[in-house]
C-alpha cells in the first residue's frame, strides 16, 4: 500500500475484458487517494459478473503504481460478489500487501453485535422523548432539593461533612470577583431606565421624578433581576462545569467511596457561598444602579446629585429593600440549585459537561423570571 | 545501515516543559516495518517525546525527520503535509463523543479526499472491520467498553492509510486477555500492512511480545540509556534502572 503523499504520475484506469468464461480487470496508475478515482467501477464490475457463463474472476495489478484502502474495498466488494455467485476469485495478480489485507479481513472472527437499537427521530416521538425527558428532569430537581434540604439539614445540626474553607472560597469567587461585572452591567440598567424615564418625564414637566422611578424600580426588582442572571451565566455555569467535570473524571464517586455525602461536601458550600453573597450583590447593584440614573439625570436633565438622592430616599421604603433583598435569596437559592444539580447529573463525556452547563444556564434564568413574576405577584397582593 | 530503510530520524532533540529540561540530546532511528517500543518510568518524558514527534509539543531544540524531510524546520504549510504520513492512537481513545465510530473514523476521510460519501463510509466501515469492530459502526463511543474504544482509535488512525502509526500507551487500563489481544492486532497490522509503529508504553507483556527494537528512556539523566531489542537489553544490559524496570524491580 502506498501513502497518498506520493506524487500522482498516471491517472488510475481500469479495463475489464471477458475471455469466454473468464473475466480479466486489469488496473493501471496511481490509485492512492487520485481525485480522478473511478467511483463507477462498482457498479461496472456489478454488471460484467450478473452476465452468465462467468466461472473465474482476475484481477491484474501489476500495472499499479500505489494503491489505498479505496481500492481495497473495490476488491473487497469484488471478492464477496464471487463469494456469493459461486465465482473463482484469482488473486494470483494482486500485491502481496493486498492478498495478505483480503486475508486479515476475512479472517476477522465477528462479534456478536447486540443491534443497534436507531434512534426515531419523527415529530411525535420527539415530543414524546421531550415531555419524558422533562418530567423526568422535574423529578430530579426535586430528589436533588429534598437531598439539598437534608444536607441543610445536617449542616444545621453540625452534622454535614464539608470543609467550611470551600465556602469561603465559594464566596470570594461569586461575591467579590463578581463585583466588577455587576458594577458595570446595573449601572448600565440603572442609566438606561434614567434616560427612558427622562425623555417621558420630560414631557410633563415631572423630570425630578426620575430619582423615583429608578430608585424603585432598581431598588424592589431590577437589581435582584440582573444581578442573578448575571450569577446564572457565569456562577451557576462554573458550578454545572465544575461538578461536571468531576463527575467525568469520577471524582464524584472516589467522594462516595470515601464514604462523603457529594450534596454535603460539594453541593452544600456552593449553595451557601452563592446565597450569602446574592443579597449583598444585590443591595450592592442597588447602589450602582441609582448612580446610572444619576448619572443621567445630572447629564440629561440638569438634576443635581443631591436634588436626585433626595427623591431616591423619599421615595425608596423599606419594604422596596426587603423584597429586593428577599428576591436575590431566592435567585440565588434557583441560581445554586440548579447549577449543583445539572452538574450532579451530568453524563460522563465532554459533550455531556458542556450540555450540563448550557441547561443550567438556560433553566435558571427561565426560573428566576418565573419566580420574579410570582414573588411580584404575591408581594403585591400582601401590600408589601 | 541502509538509509533508504529508515522511516524516522530523531537528531539531537531535547524537550522541555515551562524551561526545565525533559528529555536532552535525543539520537535514534527508527526503521520500516519495526514495532519500536518506546519505555521508561513514570515521568521520564516517554509520552512527551512522542507529543513532540507527532507535532503537538515543540521541542526545544533538534528536529525529527520523516524519510528525508525535517519536521520542526519546515514551515507550518508543509508539516501538515508530513503529518498526513502518520497517525496517532491516543491513551484513551480520543474519539469524539458527538460522532458515531464510523463518522469518528470517516472525518479526516471526508475532510481530506475527494472520495464519494460512499466510498468512505466503505472504507471506515473496512478499517472498523480490520479491528475486529464489524457492525459496531453506528454505535458512540460511550456505549462501547475501553478496549473497543482503543481499537477504535487504532481504525482512526489507519483511516488515510498512513505509512506511520503511534500508539500512547494501547494496553493502559485493559485486562490481560484484551491486551493480549490489542497485541495480537498490532503484530497482524504490522504483518499485512507494513507499517511502521512507534508505541509508548510501560507494559512489559506488550514490550516482550511485539517490540522489535526500543529505546529506554532515563529521567535522572535525562537522555537514552538503553537501546536495541528489548530481548537483547535484558540478557546484555548493564544498567541498573534498565534491569529493574525489565524484571519489574526483582534482581536479576
Amino acid at each position: 500500500m502506498t501513502g497518498h503523499l506520493t506524487e500522482n504520475t498516471v491517472s488510475p484506469d481500469y479495463k475489464i475484458t471477458s475471455e469466454e468464461s473468464m473475466v480479466v480487470i486489469k488496473l493501471s496508475g496511481d490509485w492512492a487517494y487520485d481525485p480522478q478515482f473511478p467511483e463507477e467501477i462498482d457498479v461496472q464490475l456489478q454488471q460484467t459478473l450478473q452476465q452468465s457463463g462467468i466461472k473465474s474472476v482476475q484481477v491484474n495489478m501489476e500495472q499499479v503504481i500505489a494503491w489505498d484502502s479505496a481500492l481495497l474495498t473495490v476488491i473487497l466488494s469484488l471478492t464477496e460478489l464471487c463469494e456469493q455467485q459461486q465465482i473463482y476469485f484469482d488473486s494470483s495478480l494482486l500485491p502481496s500487501e493486498m492478498t495478505r489485507m483480503l486475508k486479515l479481513v476475512a479472517n476477522i472472527p465477528v462479534r456478536d453485535v447486540k443491534k443497534h437499537i436507531e434512534k426515531d427521530t419523527s415529530f411525535l416521538h420527539n415530543v414524546g422523548t421531550n415531555v419524558i425527558a422533562s418530567v423526568k428532569e422535574v423529578g430530579e430537581v426535586i430528589s436533588f432539593l429534598k437531598n439539598a434540604s437534608s444536607a441543610f439539614a445536617a449542616m444545621i445540626k453540625g452534622k454535614a461533612q464539608y470543609r467550611s474553607s470551600d465556602t469561603w472560597v465559594i464566596m470570594q469567587q461569586t461575591g467579590a470577583e463578581a463585583l466588577p461585572i455587576v458594577s458595570l452591567l446595573n449601572f448600565l440598567v440603572g442609566a438606561i431606565l434614567g434616560y427612558i424615564g427622562a425623555i417621558q418625564l420630560e414631557k410633563f414637566g415631572a423630570e425630578i421624578f426620575i430619582g423615583d422611578m429608578v430608585g424603585v424600580a432598581m431598588t424592589r426588582e431590577i437589581a435582584a433581576i440582573i444581578t442573578a442572571i448575571i450569577m446564572a451565566g457565569r456562577s451557576g455555569a462554573a458550578f454545572a462545569a465544575q461538578l461536571g467535570t468531576m463527575k467525568v473524571n469520577e471524582e464524584i464517586d472516589a467522594l462516595r467511596s470515601m464514604g462523603f455525602s457529594p450534596i454535603e461536601f460539594l453541593v452544600l458550600p456552593r449553595m451557601i457561598g452563592m446565597m450569602l453573597m446574592m443579597p449583598l450583590l444585590a443591595i450592592y447593584a442597588n447602589f450602582m444602579g441609582v448612580f446610572g440614573g444619576a448619572v443621567v439625570a445630572f447629564v440629561v436633565l440638569n438634576i443635581t446629585l443631591e436634588q436626585y438622592l433626595d427623591v431616591v430616599i423619599k421615595s425608596v421604603s423599606l419594604n422596596d429593600v426587603f423584597v429586593g433583598i428577599t428576591m436575590s435569596v431566592v435567585f440565588g437559592a434557583v441560581v445554586a440549585v440548579i447549577g449543583c444539580q445539572k452538574g450532579m447529573s451530568c453524563g460522563n463525556n465532554a459533550e455531556a459537561v458542556g450540555a450540563s452547563t448550557t441547561s443550567a444556564v438556560v433553566t435558571a434564568t427561565v426560573i428566576i423570571f418565573v419566580a420574579a413574576a410570582i414573588l411580584t405577584v404575591l408581594f403585591g397582593v400582601l401590600g408589601i | 545501515m541502509d538509509s533508504s530503510n529508515v522511516a524516522i530520524t530523531v537528531e539531537n532533540l531535547t524537550m522541555s516543559y515551562s524551561g526545565q529540561v525533559i528529555q536532552q540530546n535525543l539520537n535514534f532511528t527508527i526503521n520500516r516495518n519495526d514495532i519500536f517500543v518506546i519505555m521508561g518510568n513514570s515521568g521520564s518524558g516517554k509520552s512527551t517525546l512522542m507529543r513532540t514527534m507527532t507535532g503537538l509539543h515543540e521541542p526545544e531544540s533538534g528536529d525529527v525527520i520523516y524519510g528525508d524531510e525535517y519536521f520542526w524546520k519546515a514551515p507550518e504549510s508543509h508539516r501538515k503535509l508530513v503529518m498526513e504520513q502518520f497517525g496517532v492512537m491516543f491513551q484513551n481513545g480520543a474519539l469524539f463523543s458527538s460522532m458515531t465510530l464510523l463518522e469518528n473514523v470517516a472525518l479526516r476521510l471526508t475532510q481530506t479526499t475527494h472520495y464519494s460519501a460512499t466510498r468512505i463510509r466503505q472504507i471506515a466501515a473496512l478499517k472498523l472491520a480490520l479491528v475486529g469492530l464489524k457492525g459496531f459502526e453506528h454505535y458512540y463511543p460511550s456505549e462501547i467498553s475501553g478496549g473497543m474504544k482503543k481499537r477504535v482509535s487504532i481504525a482512526r488512525a489507519m483511516a488515510m492509510d498512513p505509512p506511520i502509526l503511534f500508539f500512547d500507551e494501547p494496553s493502559a487500563g485493559l485486562d490481560p486477555v484484551s491486551s493480549k489481544l490489542l497485541d495480537d492486532l498490532l503484530l497482524e497490522l504490522r504483518e499485512s500492512t507494513g507499517i511502521t509503529m512507534i508505541v509508548v508504553t510501560h507494559e512489559l507483556d506488550s514490550i516482550f511480545s511485539i517490540a522489535n527494537n526500543a529505546i529506554f528512556l532515563d529521567h535522572e539523566q535525562k537522555t537514552i540509556i538503553a537501546r536495541g531489542d528489548p530481548k537483547t537489553m535484558l540478557a546484555e544490559c548493564s544498567s541498573e534502572q534498565v534491569q529493574a524496570f525489565l524484571r519489574r524491580g526483582k534482581e536479576s
